[in-house]
């Protein structure tokens, strides 16, 4: 334990870092879910295949390219999913989707190693974001700082279409009851298609930002999976407030239980999440009332 | 066999049920009416025990039982039918029947003999078929048989329980004045008397409330 | 409701027929598979209890077989116990943790319940990860086979072992069967249909919900400690979720809520993992797109639709005494 504020300073960078990756992932997850009551275990393998676009153009176009494209790419396989699996499957219940998705998982898996390889692969941060940034007394690395920067402006983008636009108001309606909706004249299946694609272009977006942290590897969305679902799950499925609560939670928990209690932490955020089961079946902030 | 004393219930700042007495004898049939939003689905849930009054008891056969949950309320002798019916889809009327019965004998939980089998719950399979005119359909599956039977079966699953007091929860002009009960078979031809009598001329339990709703034509 | 109709009979028959017989004559290769897929049949077995019959879809039965192999190997190397008193021991403290489980689960259903035996599972991994008494990522090693010395059988053969497997499969499922036919089966298989009237019907729902999840628990468990016994090292690997999922899959192929089909389940994934990887490394994706073509053409399993196809052949009025009546 340290009295040194540099290292609070330094853990919560971290935290928030980690925190704002996974909101990344699990908005998209969380929105689909309460919109289309569709469980994608496979979010994590569309967040690989963006680590792993990225990390191919990043030789070619850099790393900017990669970080454009990779969305691009993740949502264009998100669209084909949508009409060959996942709308057939919107209502065949919970089991059937874990399963598909499940399945998924299996195939992306090898599908990676099949075109990628085992081995891990590394890229190198952007030229514009490299190096250290002196912050209250701590040097940290400028790219980190651009991935909360990135997580917080996703985040204002989001809420202000959810809130403020007309596109947003239809969302929310149908997060709260998609057949009503539908009778109000929205194009429900237009506006579950969108959300989808839009959900899978975000998780390309993480994978894409994750890839020069992190290296890229066949299993790193099964290793992100666990996470992301603790992380809608705390929160509450389907709400986006629950989602940024989620993932902080999920974040500094994490992060300061390795610092603080290192023989623990491993269980800690489990722990929490059981008793969040108990208390909060629903989560913490449920998208319905 | 029933009483409450005092009940009420707020929702917020909505008193829902205000000071509700009732009481219920033995062999009595009691009917509750009242136009929508008058409190009969908020006084039904108490007297089940999905919800807890803000004040006053209820007391079944004696005993209050204001703070027991359903389960407990149930095994004291409380049964309900369902306004929606609420069925065992997937099971054959038998099965239905059966479960309902086991449950309620308190075998619900026993690990070393198949309830279904017991003499007395096949006996009591046989007497709730033949009071609620299920007898021919037995083995039919609940979801391939029309919505009579599926009513019929309704109140056959909160008779099987052979309870104390019956709460029957029933719809919109559910017709308890006689040559109006196309959707409640169990009343047809003797009306009332014949679910609470039974066919042997038993009492088939002690005591029914019935929840009408809206207009009841009685 | 669970019975056993020929057709589940004479499929049974000819699975312990056929195993038995082909203990006897495989090769070494045969009887280590056999041992691989008598493991996995229990812990489907277990699984298809919970999930097929009361649709808790658990996701923490790997972990359970986990700390089942992880008890029996501790209890047998550190508390100095002989295998068979090892054995009861990790069962019983597998059934106790998973009555736990199930009766905090108890309240969540669908999506929620899946979630929190993931989370139950993921707990008792990282806790097997990282705890120095278990070996973290190194594993355990050592876990004994049991003495039978004394009637003559030596388990260290590989063909004894297989036939002692056999025969677990076979009390596992009687074990389950006794169960679904029980006063709980049946309210377990109500509670999946109608949750709320079973609760105003008198039924102590959580009650139900946990013991039947402790004697699910207890087949894993046993799972477990066959593992334990096969491979004589076990490694955090073994309670991972994958190994839940997996078990799912198995369950799901052979045909959900049928007893019989996951048993067949097993045979047919374990079969064709090892076929399928001695032509391919991608052996997974395989299994991926048989089981999203499983899933999406709704059918129960390989089971489930020889089932199906039997009850149509024989189809036949579905009110047989309707006529007479009217």
């Amino acid at each position: 334990m340290t009295t040194d504020i540099g290292f609070w300073v330094l853990q919560t960078l971290n935290a928030l870092q980690l925190s704002m990756l996974l909101f990344l992932l699990s908005v998209g997850l969380t929105v689909i879910f309460g919109l289309m009551h569709f469980v994608n275990l496979a979010h994590g393998s569309l967040y690989a295949f963006g680590a792993y676009i990225a990390a191919t153009l990043a030789g070619t176009l850099g790393y900017w390219g990669g970080f454009l494209l990779a969305p691009l790419a993740v949502a264009a396989l998100g669209a084909v999913l949508y009409f060959t699996l996942i709308r057939s499957q919107r209502r065949a219940g919970p089991m059937a989707q874990v399963l598909i998705t499940f399945g998924l998982i299996f195939v992306a898996v090898d599908a990676t190693r099949l075109v990628w390889g085992d081995l891990p692969i590394g890229i190198a941060v952007p030229e514009l974001f490299e190096g250290q940034l002196a912050l209250l007394g701590v040097e940290y690395p400028i790219y980190r700082l651009f991935i909360i920067a990135l997580g917080l402006a996703v985040l204002g983008v989001l809420t202000l279409i959810l809130t403020r636009t007309q596109i947003g108001a239809m969302i929310r309606a149908g997060v709260d009851n998609d057949q009503m909706a539908a009778c109000l004249g929205i194009n429900v299946e237009r506006m579950f298609f969108l959300v989808f694609v839009v959900g899978c272009a975000l998780a390309g977006l993480a994978g894409a930002v994750a890839a020069p942290v992190l290296s890229v590897t066949p299993d790193m969305g099964l290793q992100i999976l666990i996470p992301t679902l603790i992380v809608i799950v705390i929160g509450g499925l389907g709400s986006l407030k629950g989602a940024v609560a989620g993932s902080l939670i999920f974040g500094f928990v994490q992060t300061f239980g390795a610092v603080i209690l290192p023989t623990l932490s491993p269980v800690l955020i489990y722990a929490l999440l059981a008793a969040v089961l108990v208390t909060r079946p629903q989560g913490l902030l449920p998208a319905k009332g | 066999m029933l009483e409450t004393r005092n009940l009420t219930k707020s929702f917020g700042p909505i008193q829902v049920t205000k000071g509700v007495s009732l009481k219920l004898e033995k062999g009595e049939r009691r009917v509750i009416l009242g136009p929508n939003g008058a409190g009969k689905t908020t006084l039904f849930n108490q007297l089940v025990g999905e919800i807890t009054p803000n004040s006053g008891t209820i007391h079944l056969d004696g005993a209050d039982v204001t703070g027991l949950r359903v389960a407990d309320r149930a095994r004291r002798g409380l049964s309900r039918s369902y306004q929606k019916n609420t069925l065992f889809d997937g099971l054959t009327i038998r099965e239905n029947l059966g479960l309902a019965a086991a449950v309620a004998l308190g075998k619900g939980q026993g690990l070393w003999s198949d309830p279904l089998q017991s003499p007395e719950v096949r006996e009591t399979v046989r007497e709730v078929a033949a009071q609620v005119d299920l007898a021919p359909y037995l083995d039919a599956r609940v979801d391939a048989v029309s919505y009579g039977i599926r009513r019929q079966l309704e109140v056959g699953i909160a008779l099987a329980t052979r309870p104390k007091v019956i709460l029957h929860r029933t719809g919109h002009g559910s017709g308890l004045r006689r040559g109006r009960h196309h959707h409640r078979p169990e009343l047809r031809r003797g009306g009332l008397r014949r679910v609470a009598r039974g066919r042997q001329g038993q009492p088939a339990s002690e005591g029914h409330l019935f929840g009408g709703v809206g207009r009841c034509s009685t | 409701m669970f019975t056993h109709s020929p057709l589940r009979l004479t499929t049974l028959a000819i699975l312990a027929a056929g195993s038995l017989a082909y203990a006897f004559v495989a090769g070494f290769y045969g009887m280590e598979i056999l041992a691989e897929i008598a493991i996995l049949a229990i812990l489907v077995i277990a699984l298809d209890l919970v999930a097929g019959f009361g649709g808790m879809v658990s996701l923490c039965h790997g972990a359970l077989l986990g700390v089942g192999a992880y008890a029996f190997t501790v209890a047998a190397n550190d508390a100095g116990l002989t295998a068979l008193p090892a054995m009861l021991l990790a069962v019983a403290l597998t059934s106790a943790l998973s009555f736990l489980i199930g009766a905090v689960c108890a309240r969540s259903t669908g999506i929620y319940f899946i979630m929190a035996t993931l989370a139950f599972g993921q707990m008792a991994y990282s806790f097997v990860f990282q705890s120095p008494l278990f070996g973290g990522d190194d594993g355990l090693s050592g876990a004994p086979r049991p003495d039978l010395s004394a009637v003559g059988i030596d388990l260290t053969d590989s063909r004894a072992f297989a036939v002692y497997a056999i025969l677990l499969v076979a009390f596992a499922y009687a074990v389950a069967a006794a169960t679904l036919r029980s006063g709980l089966g049946r309210s377990l298989v109500g509670l999946h249909h109608n949750e709320k009237r079973l609760r105003a019907l008198g039924l102590t729902v959580w009650r139900a919900k946990a013991t039947a999840f402790a004697i699910s628990g207890a087949l894993a468990g046993l799972a477990g400690c066959l593992a334990a016994q096969h491979t004589q090292f076990i490694s955090p690997g073994l309670l991972s979720w994958t190994v839940s999922g997996e078990a799912l899959v198995v369950v799901i192929l052979g045909g959900l809520g049928t007893l019989v089909g996951p048993l067949l389940g097993a045979i047919l994934f374990v079969v064709l993992k090892h076929e399928i990887s001695a032509i391919t490394p991608y052996w997974h994706a395989i299994v991926g797109v048989i089981l999203i073509a499983v899933v999406m053409s709704r059918a129960k399993g390989v089971f489930g639709f020889i089932e199906a196809r039997w009850e149509a052949r024989k189809a036949q009025p579905l009110v047989k005494e309707a006529k007479a009546d009217a």
